[in-house]
């Protein structure tokens, strides 16, 4: 089939069942899609579960215990939908040279206290949840819609458990603060994570295969139109407001801006800097890649080495 | 509410004993397993196990608060946090992270079940708010028991991954036998007269390897400590075990020889 | 206030139809978590069992419950009680199972 009548049949809404009869490049687009997704669900285990540690108490542990479960299975499923488009999952988990994983840049900055970690679930797991519905509602791709109807109901819990932390913790004096601080950084890193704007980067490919419905700039919008409101009910501060003039969500902050990983800092003093600069931060890494990407290969390797020997 | 046997303070110090024990055990059970969710060689496995960590920590959840109703006054601290208290009820097998997959292996087949043997005892105990909990617990560790043997099976598949089992079996099942505590133990007698326990510390040991040793044999790991059946006795038989480093109240093995 | 204006246990359950499982859009009475109610003076007390010793909902559906209850006309005080009886997919009512197949669940 070549791509314009194949480009017609999805407009008319027919889902794609299996890779037989497909163009090569909507095989290629759909793999690079779900790799992402199933890369960012996958570090969020090691991510979640090292700020887990901080758990107040043996409740808590157990919820994101819970949700790290969830993650996994979502990485799972997504891993399990490439296998059946032919990859080599086994060595794309666990061959992989870490910088190589495809998940958002906002992974390789280590969470490393309750308080970052309920944050994560309000504001990362918002911005998946975001992007994960946008895939349910538009992707041509029958096997992944159907397996998103169970991620994105788990995806709530996390939402409603990172929020209702989010909230007990602004009630305590000094856990708010802790709290304001993790918001400031993390705020921005969210918003960097639905990448380059519109005027930037059109997903002609993407959208015309039906992989992705919403441009980055409306998926950054709902993220905020989500996030804001919630931060401004607890008294916590964001840097952005809604306008209603413009009848959107407007960055207060330069942004995109330099980022200070080590202290978790935004040099917004610098002012705004290029996408050029981002894609090069994203393309280094950030500092915890290498460790949380070892965590997830270590039990694999070990056992491959010991048959080795 | 607690029947008369809160009165025998022998029996209400092994009670509490015995809870504390228990729950420190699926508390650090279910950390030391957690460190290996993440890790696990398989997605697969590393799903299971996050779904044990919940049961075994929930268990210790539920098991921590008969610590507060129990009228005795040296009572432990439920944890919370793994840092919470000094001293601790578990075996020294979940004292620290395991360096290796195989260590969680042996963990789930070894010191699972046998907490799963000590709570079978249990379910019938006078002591109704815990009796009505270890129902609970029996019918979630059915399926732990499933996996943990589906690990060991898979686990020795292969000579090497046998090896390693076989060096962690070595390690560890010696702690666990001793776990039971040695026959006639005071506070065990204790339990048993007030309908507190069923069985004893020799029924219940030789109830554990019932279970764990044949599958061992099976998929070919030697048994330690000269471990075998006793055709003529039908009991299962071995050479010494080292009491003398035993803690008989945090039932734990020391490095050192424990003074009691 | 006296405890005829109490709720009755039925309008109890009929409240606690709004409290959802955090993780399924079925609501704990549905789900068969529900183990009694009992109403004296200004307190509501609910016995609540979970579908797992290790769910990792616990404290928001005793929150929830908490929060609906005390919505009541008269209801004061609620007390949830964990009981430990076993639950299974057979203590899911015939509503909440036509929702969970709906869903591809179960
Ligand atoms: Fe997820
Ligand atoms: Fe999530």
């Amino acid at each position: 089939m070549d791509r314009e009548s194949f480009v017609e049949r999805l407009r008319s809404g027919r889902l794609v069942e299996g890779p037989e009869h497909c163009p090569e490049d909507y095989i290629e687009s759909l793999k690079r899609t779900l790799i992402v997704s199933a890369d960012t669900e996958l570090i969020s285990v090691p991510a979640y579960f090292r700020a887990a540690q901080d758990a107040p108490n043996l409740n808590a542990y157990i919820s994101a215990m819970g949700i790290i479960q969830d993650e996994m299975g979502h990485a799972h499923i997504a891993y399990r939908l490439l296998r059946d488009l032919g990859v080599d999952v086994e060595s794309l988990v666990y061959d992989r040279d870490p910088r190589d994983f495809k998940h958002p840049y906002a992974f390789d900055v280590p969470l490393d206290s309750w308080t970052e970690l309920v944050v994560a679930n309000a504001f990362y797991d918002r911005a998946g949840f975001v992007l994960l519905k946008d895939i349910f509602l538009h992707t041509s791709y029958g096997p992944w819609k159907r397996a998103l109807v169970k991620v994105n109901r788990e995806e709530t819990f996390h939402l409603r458990h990172g929020e209702r932390w989010m909230s007990i913790l602004a009630q305590d004096p000094q856990k708010r603060e802790e709290l304001q601080r993790a918001v400031d950084w993390m705020f921005v890193l969210t918003l960097e994570w639905f990448g380059l704007p519109d005027s930037l980067k059109r997903h002609k490919d993407q959208i015309d295969y039906g992989l992705k419905g919403k441009s980055n700039d409306q998926l950054r919008q709902e993220w905020m139109a989500a996030t804001v409101p919630l931060c401004q009910k607890l008294g916590l501060k964001v840097p952005a407001h809604y306008d209603p003039d413009r009848e959107e969500y407007v960055i207060d902050c330069p942004f995109p801006a330099e980022f200070d990983a080590e202290n978790k800092r935004w040099n917004f003093e610098k002012g705004p800097i290029t996408w050029d600069e981002v894609l090069q931060r994203w393309r280094a890494r950030g500092p915890a890649n290498r460790e949380l990407v070892g965590q997830l290969q270590v039990g694999h390797r070990q056992l491959r080495e010991a048959l080795a020997a | 509410m607690p029947g008369d046997w809160t009165e025998n303070d022998a029996a209400l110090a092994a009670l509490v004993n015995l809870v504390v024990v228990l729950a420190d055990n699926k508390y650090y059970l279910g950390r030391r397993l957690s460190e290996w969710v993440a890790g696990a060689p398989s997605l697969e496995e590393g799903v299971s196990a996050a779904a044990i960590v919940q049961e075994e920590l929930g268990h210790a959840r539920v098991l921590y608060p008969l610590l507060e109703e129990l009228p005795f006054p040296h009572r432990p601290q439920p944890l919370e946090r793994e840092q919470d208290r000094q001293r601790r009820y578990a075996v020294s097998y979940v004292d620290s992270p395991w360096p290796a997959w195989p260590h969680a292996v042996a963990a789930l087949a070894l010191i699972d079940t046998a907490i799963t043997t000590m709570l079978e005892h249990l379910s019938g105990s006078s002591y109704e708010a815990l009796a009505r909990r270890v129902g609970r617990i029996l019918h979630e560790e059915s399926f732990h028991m499933a996996y943990a043997e589906g690990r060991v099976r898979s686990l020795c598949e292969t000579e090497a991954g046998r090896r390693l089992l076989q060096e962690q079996v070595d390690v560890l099942l010696p702690e666990m036998l001793l776990w039971f505590g040695p026959p006639g133990e005071a506070g065990v007698e204790a339990l048993r007269s007030e309908g507190l326990v069923a069985g004893d510390n020799e029924a219940w040991r030789q109830s554990y390897l019932g279970r764990v040793a044949p599958l061992l044999l099976e998929v070919g790991v030697r048994l330690p400590l000269g471990l075998q059946w006793d055709l003529a006795h039908r009991r299962w038989e071995w050479a010494e075990l080292p009491w003398e480093r035993w803690n008989r109240l945090q039932r734990r093995l020391e490095k050192a020889a424990v003074r009691q | 206030m006296g405890a005829q204006d109490m709720p009755t246990p039925a309008q109890v359950r009929e409240a606690l139809r709004e409290v959802m499982d955090p993780e399924l859009p079925v609501s704990i009475v549905d789900l068969g978590l529900v183990r009694g109610v009992e109403v004296r003076d200004d307190t509501v007390h609910v016995r609540l069992t979970f579908t797992s010793l290790g769910c990792p909902c616990t404290d928001v559906i005793k929150e929830d419950v908490q929060e609906r209850l005390l919505l009541l006309p008269g209801v004061r005080r609620v007390e949830v009680e964990e009981v430990f009886e076993p639950w299974s997919v057979r203590d899911i009512t015939p509503e909440g199972l036509i929702t969970l197949r709906e869903l591809g669940i179960t």
